[in-house]
C-alpha cells in the first residue's frame, strides 16, 4: 500500500508572534516551528495501516527549506521518504494553491490513499485537503475520527465527526483524500535509532518546474484569497468575576449562565 | 574550532526525551516518591523508544550514541524524576563494561538482549565494607576448572531487585589489590545468588537499590571480562564513561528546581511585590542560573573527550563534584525561595532537595572525586 500524508511545519503556539512590517503576514524570525498536530496524527495512522498490510509511507511537505526539520521528524517516526516542494515562488500561496501544488506532485505518485490533518494550526481553514481531493479527482472525507481498510476489496469504512456531536460512518473507494482529526490516535514517539537514521532516508526537493507550474499560477498571482491585514484583536469588556467560595460561586454561576446568559 | 551548538538530531533526541518526561515521568513521579513502587511500566515504554541500553553498539542492536547524546537525554530524564532516571540509566552502567573489555562472542550474548526486551542489569561493585575503598572488597573468586565459584555480598546496588544479569566484581586475592580483582557477567538465576531486602530511600524513591549475595555461585570462565586482574581497570573506564552522566543528572535535578522557583518567585506576592523583585531572591535565582549552565558546560565538556578518545578523568571529577555539590545548593535554595510551601509534600521542590542528596554519594563521592581531582593536578 502507498500512502502520502502531507505534512505541514507550523509556528509553535507558545512562541511569542510578532507580525511583519506590512502586516500581512507573521514574522518568522526568532519563531520556533513544530509539526502541525493533525499531520502528526496523520503519519501515525499511515504507520499502523502500513504495520497492517505493509508498503511505504511518503510524507509531501511545501514549504521553505527550513521546514526539512520537521521532515525529518516525520521520517523519524518511521516514514519511509518525503518530496519537498521547496520553491521560493510559493511564498505567499494560500490554501487553493498549496492544494494544486500537492496535486501535482501526487498524481505521478499512484498513490493508494492520501491523508492529511483536517487544518493546519496556524491558518484553520480546513481547505487544503479537500480541494487537493477535487484537484486529484478523488473521493474524499474529513474530520476522520476513525479508519478502517475493508479486507479483500478497495474500500474504506470511515466515521467523521459532524456537527453537534453527531458522528457519521461512511464507505468509500480507495483511493481517497481524507483528513484526519486529533484523538483518532496517539501519535507514537520517534524512537531513538530512528531519529539517528533519519538524516539517511530521502528528502527530494521538487521546483516549481518539477510540478509543471508557472510562476503566475503560484504565490500571491496566483492566489484566490489575498491577506489584507492581521491584527491583534481589541481586547473584549465583559468579563466578571465571580467571587465567594467554591460552593456559592457554583450556585451564583449557574444562576447567571440561565437567566442572564440564558445558555441552560 | 568551538560549537557549542547541538545537531538537529541532538535536539530531536532532546525534544523526544522532553516529550517522554512530560508525558510518562512527571505526572507519575510524586507516586512513586510517596509510594516506593518500582517503576516497570515507565522503564518498559522508555525500553520502546530506545531511551535505555544507550551504550550498546548499532552493530549489537542498540542505538549507537555517543555520550554527548545520552548526556542531552540524562539531563532530561533526571529534570523529570532523578529516582527514575536513576534505574533508567543502571543498564548502561552495567553494560558499558562488557562494550568495553568484551569479546565479540561476549558481546553478542550478553549484550543484545536488551536489544530485544526490557530486560535490566545491575552493576554490583560496592560491599558493605567497601564503598569508597573499592581495592578493598571481600567478594571472592576461586578458579574450579572451567568455572569460577563466587562468594560475597554486594551493597546499595541499583535494579538488583528485578536484574536479570549482574556485571559483578570480585577478587581473586584480596593480597594483590586492585590487581586481584576481575570483572565477570553473572547470571542472575544461577544457583546461590540471591536479593536482599530493598532500602527504604530517602529520596530516588522510585529507583530499586538492594544487596545481592552470592553463595558459592558457580559461574562459567566465558563470562570474565578481559584477563584475570583487569576488573579494577574495566571499572574505573566505565565509571570515566558514567560520571559525565551522573554529573549531567545533578544538573537536570538543578534545572527543574530552579524552573520552579523562577516562576513560583514571579507568583509569590509579599509586602505587595512578587517575591522576584527582591535581591535576596534575585541573587539566588542568578546563582542557580550560572552554575547550572557551569555544570552543564563541564558535563558536556567531559563527554565530548569520552568521544573523541581523549582520557576524560579529570574534567569528568570536575563535572561530577561541581554539578552534585551544586545540585544541592541550588535544590536547597529553591526549597528556601518556597519557604514553607517548599518544605512541604504539596510542592516538587522538598522531592529535588531529597533526591539530588544522592548524587553527591553514588558513582564517587564528592569527596573521591577531589581526591581524583588532586592526583591528576599533582602528578
Amino acid at each position: 500500500m502507498k500512502i502520502i500524508v502531507c505534512l505541514k511545519e507550523v509556528p509553535d503556539m507558545e512562541t511569542h508572534f510578532r507580525l511583519n512590517s506590512t502586516q500581512t503576514a507573521i514574522d518568522r524570525e526568532g519563531i520556533v516551528f513544530k509539526m502541525n498536530p493533525f499531520d502528526e496524527c496523520s503519519i501515525e495512522e499511515a504507520l499502523k495501516l502500513k504495520e497492517k498490510q505493509g508498503g511505504e509511507v511518503i510524507l509531501l511537505t511545501l514549504g521553505p527549506e527550513s521546514a526539512k526539520q520537521t521532515i525529518r521528524k516525520g521520517l523519524a517516526m518511521g516514514a519511509d521518504r518525503a518530496l519537498h516542494i521547496n520553491d521560493a515562488a510559493f511564498e505567499n500561496s494560500d490554501s487553493l494553491v498549496v492544494a494544486k501544488a500537492l496535486a501535482k506532485a501526487i498524481q505521478k505518485l499512484d498513490a493508494d490513499l492520501i491523508l492529511t490533518g483536517v487544518q493546519s494550526e496556524d491558518g484553520l481553514n480546513m481547505q487544503t485537503g479537500i480541494m487537493l481531493a477535487e484537484f486529484l479527482g478523488l473521493p474524499h472525507a474529513s474530520i476522520l475520527t476513525k479508519f478502517e481498510l475493508l479486507e479483500g476489496t478497495k474500500k474504506a469504512k470511515v466515521q467523521r465527526e459532524l456537527e453537534g456531536g453527531f458522528l457519521e460512518e461512511c464507505e468509500l473507494d480507495l483511493p481517497a483524500v481524507l483528513t484526519i482529526q486529533t484523538g483518532m490516535n496517539i501519535p507514537r514517539y520517534p524512537t531513538l535509532p530512528n531519529i539517528m537514521k533519519a538524516r539517511s532516508k530521502e528528502i527530494k526537493d521538487l521546483k516549481l518546474s518539477d510540478l509543471g507550474l508557472t510562476p503566475d499560477q503560484v504565490g500571491l498571482k496566483g492566489s484566490a484569497v489575498k491577506v489584507l491585514k492581521l491584527f491583534v484583536p481589541e481586547k473584549g469588556k465583559g468579563a466578571e468575576m465571580i467571587p465567594g467560595d467554591e460552593a456559592s460561586a457554583t450556585k451564583l454561576l449557574m444562576k447567571k449562565l440561565k437567566e442572564e446568559a440564558k445558555v441552560l | 574550532m568551538m560549537d557549542f551548538s547541538l545537531s538537529e538530531e541532538q535536539l530531536s533526541l532532546q525534544e523526544v526525551a522532553r516529550k517522554f518526561v512530560r508525558n510518562e515521568i512527571l505526572p507519575q513521579a510524586a507516586h512513586y516518591d510517596e509510594t516506593a513502587q518500582f517503576p516497570k511500566v515507565v522503564i518498559e515504554k522508555a525500553f520502546e523508544i530506545g531511551l535505555i541500553n544507550a551504550c550498546i553498539p548499532s552493530s549489537y542492536g542498540g542505538s549507537g550514541l555517543s555520550t554527548l547524546d545520552s548526556v542531552i537525554i540524562s539531563e532530561e530524564l533526571a529534570a523529570g524524576c532523578m529516582g527514575m532516571a536513576t534505574s533508567l540509566m543502571a543498564n548502561d552502567l552495567a553494560l558499558y563494561p562488557i562494550v568495553v573489555a568484551g569479546t565479540e562472542e561476549q558481546k553478542k550474548i550478553f549484550l543484545t538482549p536488551f536489544t530485544k526486551a526490557p530486560i535490566l542489569t545491575s552493576f554490583c561493585l560496592t560491599e558493605p565494607q567497601a564503598g569508597s575503598d573499592v581495592a578493598g572488597m571481600t567478594t571472592t573468586l576461586k578458579k574450579d576448572g572451567n568455572h569460577y565459584i563466587l562468594n560475597g555480598q554486594k551493597m546499595f546496588i541499583t535494579n538488583a531487585s528485578y536484574a536479570s544479569q549482574f556485571t559483578v566484581y570480585a577478587t581473586l586475592d584480596k593480597k594483590l589489590g586492585h590487581k586481584g580483582i576481575c570483572a565477570l557477567v553473572v547470571d542472575a538465576k544461577s544457583p546461590g545468588v540471591s536479593i536482599g531486602k530493598k532500602e527504604n530511600k530517602m529520596g530516588q524513591r522510585a529507583s530499586n537499590t538492594a544487596a545481592v549475595h552470592f553463595d558459592n555461585v558457580k559461574v562459567p570462565k566465558e563470562n570474565l571480562l578481559g584477563q584475570e586482574g583487569e576488573g579494577f581497570k574495566i571499572a574505573m573506564k566505565t565509571l570515566d564513561h558514567s560520571r559525565p552522566l551522573v554529573a549531567i543528572s545533578a544538573v537536570g535535578v538543578a534545572r527543574a528546581a530552579y524552573e520552579y522557583a523562577l516562576a513560583y518567585s514571579k507568583e509569590r506576592i509579599q509586602f505587595g511585590k512578587p517575591i522576584s523583585s527582591f535581591q535576596a531572591i534575585q541573587f539566588m535565582l542568578s546563582e542557580m542560573a550560572l552554575s547550572i549552565e557551569a555544570g552543564r558546560l563541564l558535563c558536556y565538556k567531559a563527554s565530548w573527550q569520552l568521544d573523541h578518545g581523549i582520557r576524560p578523568t579529570l574534567i569528568a571529577s570536575y563535572a561530577k563534584a561541581f554539578s552534585a555539590d551544586m545540585a544541592m545548593k541550588v535544590t536547597t535554595d529553591a526549597v528556601q525561595i518556597f519557604g514553607g510551601y517548599g518544605y512541604s509534600k504539596e510542592y516538587p521542590v522538598e522531592k529535588l532537595m531529597r533526591d539530588a542528596k544522592l548524587i553527591q554519594i553514588y558513582e564517587g563521592t564528592s569527596q573521591i572525586q577531589r581526591l581524583v581531582i588532586a592526583k591528576e593536578i599533582l602528578r
